[in-house]
């Protein structure tokens, strides 16, 4: 599978008909979420980046929607998971049943196993079921009874949370926040969008009727197109001045760790490769800084008022050179 | 304790250069210290040199170490009954030094003995001040330098060459600053701390007082006593008398000052013809007293001239000293008091009776005093006299041996032995000694006086005339008189150039040599040893600096010029290492922000390349012109200098 998805890369010209492709995704998800352009591109581009996606907003503004459009678009298998408070382990990621005939267990794959896996509200399920998942989400594979199953390729999990001030939440730790490569708000539409959106034909209906614009081979290949994005050394000084920023900064707990550093590389890359570049600028690393950034860093103590875009925003006046 | 050295990191290639360049450090004090010292110091060395070579040899063990410290302590005490002052710190310095080379091991040890290497250099010009000297003083802490850029690259690289190289490098770079130190830095007339009592022996020269043999064994010595430049015509050799101490009171034996000493000038005296000036450089010569031309009619300010116009000064001249002067070869002194008389017919009674009664029959056949004196210096001329560097020596009586028996002598047996008849025969005369003659560089348009040009002549008062100076020498060696000491004694001074009698061309070419190097040694004591606060004051008036207030603050400047000039240039370095690309791209933002559309310093140049174009959307197509080469440049793989050109000539030629 990678041998061919190598060799589609090597012409130049199925690279560029694969960025098209991308390109057109993203036509088409701003058609069904309307004037969203901005969380739409950038979720786009964790999925490309392989990282997995937390959004965090009220509920209703199209938090499944967006889930439901990723897997269409990208013709991926869904599965959605409706944390509750008493869900268990099992209900996650599967159990084994006796099977009689056979006179042995047979595991019966949870909603886990599935290509695009829409984890919503996860924050009300106990940290036991919440860690169940992230488990999954680090390893790409589930481990139960002494038997490891691996879990299909390509594997994304888009949380939802209800914002944590919301009655019957359980905090998603700071460790856990880290293995989410974004956190992305919605918000509310503009004042035009939502009048189409009122006007037009039901979200859901018009998922129904979506085809995928991008096959599973084309999605490999645009994903390993990313890392060859050319990255120049003084684009590289410049994140580490991001890093060292955020370390040294007193607004901040605790600097950016490495991780989020190559996290931060990674989706800036997508994010170049969106515009049709095979190079990166500066530009693109402000543009997925926020959401890369906001869910890893917590205000210290005397600023603990800020919100997390104020608190990301000191980030974004890093000087250049 | 023992260690083995094959243990140590330090290559064997450093402490060969640490011994050669101490070795060399050490070399002009080994005759000056005392033979044991020497031994014991050369010893050290030597068994470092053997540890160095043989890795079966070790290091000496603690204890052993610590009773070669005390017996090398010992032997120094003993040797100066001191530890202190600079004989014998120069010779601690040196044996600690040599003690250390048993015990180094580390880094810091070997740091240790390298600064201490520097030291026990610097301890060479205490004795030496010299143009050689402050060559060879160049050539050691150039070797100590050396070996410690030696010991902090042995572990990479210890060619020779590089250190060399190294070296040379740091020289040349500290040598601005040691010129601004040395002409900048505040002098302070005197020395800054008092210096030991010692500080200042072993300088040779006349003193006040004189014994049958004292001259002549000056006379050896070729060292330079002054150098005379005039501002006239140079004067006769027969004119040139420098005048030192005045000998009255005598024992029949040695000669010593009298009490005019200490009284001021007599200003009844009358001088004739034309003034006489010129400037003395005089070398240290550790007494309180300058030389002047018979006879000095002004004073420098730092002496006066007593009544025996002798230029005396309150301190000892311990340095380089540099006065001007003015003489008159013609003069008429006044009358003499009574105490004078009886000092200047001064003889002891038990001593030199058949002198005494020579002269005393010379008084009543001659009478007159002027008839005397000549008959005397007849007698000198007509009686088997010689002029001699080695008289033998004299007994209890020396005048009387001299006169009758050996007739051998050199000046001061001649001015003593006719001082004596003189005052024998009713004559107020005294004694004078000081320098006669001496050498004219053509080169350098000086006189140099030696030390072998120490001369004593006598001076008879005369009615009418005053003191008169008569030379009793000159009637038995002309030539002492006329070409002086050299010519006197050409089989002593000559030796090391017999050839000069055969080969007139290689004389005048030796000559020229000798006498270049003397005006080289000039120049150097006149500038580099002489430069003393007046000289520091009168370089900085010429560049318009009149006070060390003001020079202070000159030097502040100095310093701060220096370290700006420094600044900016490691500024503009870094400016060049900044790729051309960010550059010029600078010089693009420059140009908007003189018309208020400033970048900020985050912003990517799509962004700001968006922001320029909204506001200035006439220039759309430059601007992206710019910002695609721009990005190309600076962001993407690969690109030639070509691009570097265009973006250049397009950020030139945008006009706003």
């Amino acid at each position: 599978m990678s041998q061919i998805a190598s060799s589609i890369l090597t012409t130049p010209e199925n690279r560029g008909k694969n960025i098209a492709r991308l390109q057109q995704t993203l036509v088409v998800m701003n058609e069904v979420i309307l004037g969203k352009e901005q969380p739409l591109r950038l979720a786009l581009t964790c999925l490309i980046a392989r990282g997995h996606l937390l959004i965090e907003d009220q509920p209703g503004v199209g938090k499944t929607t967006l889930a439901h459009l990723l897997a269409r678009v990208l013709g991926l298998d869904f599965q959605r998971i409706q944390f509750t408070s008493d869900m268990l382990p099992a209900d996650i990621l599967g159990v084994s049943v006796y099977d009689q005939n056979s006179a042995s267990f047979k595991f019966h794959p949870g909603p886990v196993f599935s290509q695009l896996v829409l984890a919503d509200e996860v924050n009300r399920a106990t940290p036991k079921a919440q860690s169940a998942l992230l488990e999954a989400m680090e390893e790409y594979q589930v481990t139960t009874e002494g038997e490891t199953h691996p879990l299909p390729s390509p594997f994304f999990v888009i949380a939802t949370q209800n914002p944590s001030n919301q009655i019957g939440t359980f905090q998603l730790p700071e460790s856990q926040l880290d293995r989410f490569l974004m956190r992305l708000e919605i918000g509310y539409p503009d004042q035009i969008h939502e009048k189409e959106l009122l006007k037009g034909k039901d979200r859901r209906e018009i998922l129904k009727e979506l085809d995928a614009t991008l096959s599973p081979t084309q999605l490999l290949a645009v994903q390993q197109a990313a890392p060859q994005v050319h990255v120049s050394d003084v684009l590289i000084d410049y994140l580490q001045k991001i890093l060292n920023f955020s370390r040294h900064s007193p607004y901040y707990q605790h600097g950016l760790s490495p991780r989020a550093g190559i996290a931060i590389l990674r989706c800036a890359q997508v994010w170049a490769l969106l515009d049709s570049r095979d190079h990166l600028l500066p530009e693109d690393i402000q543009a997925i800084l926020p959401a890369t950034t906001n869910h890893r860093l917590q205000p210290a103590a005397e600023f603990s008022t800020l919100t997390p875009d104020e608190i990301v925003s000191h980030l974004m006046t890093v000087p250049l050179d | 304790m023992k260690k083995h050295l094959a243990h140590i990191v330090i290559s064997r290639n450093t402490t060969m250069w640490l011994l050669a360049s101490l070795l060399l450090a050490f070399a002009p004090h080994i005759l000056r210290l005392p033979i044991t010292l020497s031994a014991l110091c050369l010893m050290f060395g030597t068994w470092r040199f053997v540890i160095e070579r043989r890795s079966t040899v070790m290091l000496p063990h603690r204890i052993l170490r610590a009773l070669l410290l005390c017996t090398t302590l010992v032997i120094v005490y003993l040797h100066y009954d001191t530890l202190f002052g600079r004989e014998a710190g120069i010779a601690l310095l040196a044996c600690m030094l040599a003690l250390k080379l048993l015990e180094m091991r580390s880094v810091r040890d070997y740091m240790i003995v390298i600064l201490l290497g520097y030291f026990l250099a610097i301890t060479l010009v205490l004795d030496n001040q010299s143009l050689p000297m402050a060559a060879y003083m160049f050539v050691v802490a150039f070797m100590l330098t050396a070996t410690l850029i030696n010991l902090n690259l042995s572990q990479k690289n210890s060619a020779i060459s590089i250190n060399v190289k190294l070296t040379a490098k740091l020289f040349a770079q500290a040598l601005p600053v040691m010129l601004i130190l040395f002409f900048l830095f505040p002098r302070i007339p005197g020395p800054l701390w008092s210096l030991p009592d010692d500080a200042h022996s072993g300088t040779t020269g006349i003193s006040d007082e004189m014994s049958m043999g004292s001259i002549s064994n000056l006379s050896l010595s070729n060292k330079v006593a002054f150098r005379v430049a005039f501002e006239d015509e140079v004067i006769d050799n027969n004119l040139s008398y420098w005048r030192g101490p005045v000998l009255w009171q005598t024992d029949g034996k040695n000669w010593r000052t009298g009490n005019n000493a200490h009284t001021n000038r007599d200003t009844s005296y009358r001088v004739t013809g034309k003034p006489i000036n010129y400037t003395v450089t005089l070398e240290p010569h550790n007494q309180k007293w300058l030389y002047g031309l018979d006879l000095p009619a002004t004073a420098p300010a730092q002496a006066t001239i007593n009544r025996d116009f002798q230029l005396v000064t309150k301190e000892e001249v311990t340095e380089l000293t540099r006065y001007k002067m003015t003489s008159f070869s013609e003069y008429q002194t006044g009358p003499l008091s009574d105490n004078e008389i009886q000092q200047a017919l001064q003889l002891p009674a038990n001593r030199n009776s058949r002198a005494i009664a020579l002269g005393q029959q010379w008084q009543q056949q001659l009478k007159s005093p002027q008839v005397i004196i000549d008959h005397a210096l007849r007698y000198f001329n007509q009686q088997p006299f010689s002029y001699t560097l080695k008289p033998p020596l004299l007994g209890n009586n020396p005048i009387d041996e001299f006169l009758f028996e050996t007739q051998q002598g050199f000046c001061e047996h001649y001015a003593a032995s006719f001082t004596t008849l003189m005052r024998a025969a009713g004559i107020p005369a005294r004694i004078i000694t000081g320098y006669q003659g001496g050498d004219f560089n053509p080169i350098g348009n000086y006189l140099i006086v030696r030390q072998r040009d120490a001369h004593a002549w006598t001076e008879v008062w005369l009615e009418n005339r005053g003191w008169v100076r008569i030379d009793p020498t000159a009637s038995v060696a002309p030539e002492r008189i006329e070409n002086g000491a050299e010519s006197a004694f050409s089989e002593l001074f000559n030796r090391q150039s017999t050839f000069q009698f055969n080969n007139s061309f290689l004389t005048s070419n030796w000559l020229k040599l000798r006498y270049g190097w003397d005006s080289l040694n000039n120049s150097w004591n006149q500038w580099i040893i002489g430069y003393d606060s007046l000289k520091q004051s009168q370089l900085l008036s010429l560049v318009g600096i009149q006070s060390v207030k003001q020079m202070a603050i000159a030097m502040v400047m100095a310093v701060i010029t220096t370290l700006t000039a420094l600044l900016l240039l490691s500024m503009y370095r870094n400016r060049q290492k900044q790729d051309a690309v960010s550059l010029i791209y600078q010089r693009f933002c420059q140009k908007f922000s003189t018309i208020g559309i400033q970048r900020l310093p985050h912003e990517g140049p799509l962004d700001f390349a968006q922001r320029i174009i909204t506001l200035r959307p006439d220039i759309e197509p430059q601007i992206l012109q710019i910002n695609d080469l721009y990005i190309a440049l600076k962001y993407r793989p690969r690109h030639t200098p070509q691009q570097i050109k265009h973006l250049q000539q397009r950020v030139q030629r945008l006009k706003l």
